[in-house]
């Protein structure tokens, strides 16, 4: 149950993280550098991802979070937008990776889940 | 007992689908405001970014890819969502698999393709359409509330398949002790 709670509040987070990165090219002033299109690729994707695995059925989507913080922390070495970009991209990127790290909650079974599905028979 | 085998609820209750029935008119009405704007019959609306950004976005190439435009496209998206949402009674995951999973492959992709939109808005045409982005959110926040309905079906067909029966009259809800309940 605690694990659910977390998983919720979690993915608030990693919404709002992803609406930040749209406007943050504008609050932060680096609008118009490769950092701010990597951010509004990435923030919808990332809240996305969270809004959907607010949902028990979909819940293990957070996963795929852990690929793109990991991207967004690690894009000022590729990319080179200025120190402002960077810093709110590396912030970002650790804070999505890490809750995206955290544990898929359990609860009802949902008749053995899409492992049913997809196991062989 | 409409619940799925190994479940506590039934995700084809109308408790369940008239919320996202619901939320799918909503979509239709937005996108079919859009789809008025892009074909001159209506005036952009835009309380945030202003009409003119509005405009640019709703005037983009990309909106002109297609023989419709994407907002007109995106109505009817919306509108197949609640017609395959509202269609069949309760425990229709198991009397009606193939429109539940059409239900799914409806409601999923169009999320995927209102985000797409949005990642062009912000990353391509550098304007903001404060409708379109409403749309994207509503058609994000459906995909959830649908795929366990989706994933109730798919079991359905997999566990009757592997009892023996056919998977092809499981799916089209042909097979009445299959769709009876009987296990």
């Amino acid at each position: 149950m605690r694990s659910a709670l977390l998983h919720r509040v979690a993915q608030i987070v990693v919404a709002t993280i992803g609406i930040w990165l749209m406007v943050a090219p504008h609050v932060l002033g680096y609008e118009g550098t490769a950092a701010a299109d990597n951010h509004r690729v990435v923030g919808p994707i990332v809240f996305a991802l969270a809004v959907v695995s607010q949902s028990y059925v979909t819940r293990m989507l957070h996963w795929l979070e852990v690929p793109l913080g990991a991207w967004l922390a690690v894009a000022p070495l590729v990319l080179v937008p200025p120190a402002r970009g960077a810093a709110n991209a590396i912030a970002s990127g650790v804070v999505v990776l890490a809750l995206g790290l955290l544990p898929t909650p359990r609860g009802p079974g949902l008749g053995g889940g899409w492992r049913a599905v997809l196991r062989p028979s | 007992m409409a619940a799925p085998p190994g479940w506590d609820y039934d995700p084809s209750s109308w408790a369940q689908r008239i919320p996202i029935v619901l939320v799918a008119l909503l979509g239709f009405a937005i996108a079919g405001y859009l789809a008025l704007c892009q074909a001159g019959l209506a005036r952009p609306w835009d309380p945030v970014f202003g009409s003119a950004s509005t405009a640019r976005v709703l005037d983009s190439w990309v909106s002109r890819l297609l023989p419709v435009s994407d907002a007109a496209l995106g109505a009817f998206g919306y509108l197949l969502d609640a017609v395959t949402g509202i269609i069949g009674g309760r425990g229709r995951w198991r009397t009606m698999p193939w429109l539940v999973i059409l239900f799914g492959i409806f409601v999923g992709p169009l999320g995927a393709v209102s985000i797409t939109l949005v990642i062009l808005q912000g990353a391509v045409f550098h304007a903001w359409c404060t409708l379109c982005l409403a749309s994207a959110v509503i058609s994000v926040l459906m995909i959830g509330p649908a795929m366990d309905e989706v994933l109730a079906s798919l079991q359905h067909v997999r566990r009757e398949a592997r009892q023996g029966r056919s998977t092809w009259r499981i799916f089209w809800g042909v097979d009445r002790a299959a769709a009876a309940g009987a296990a």
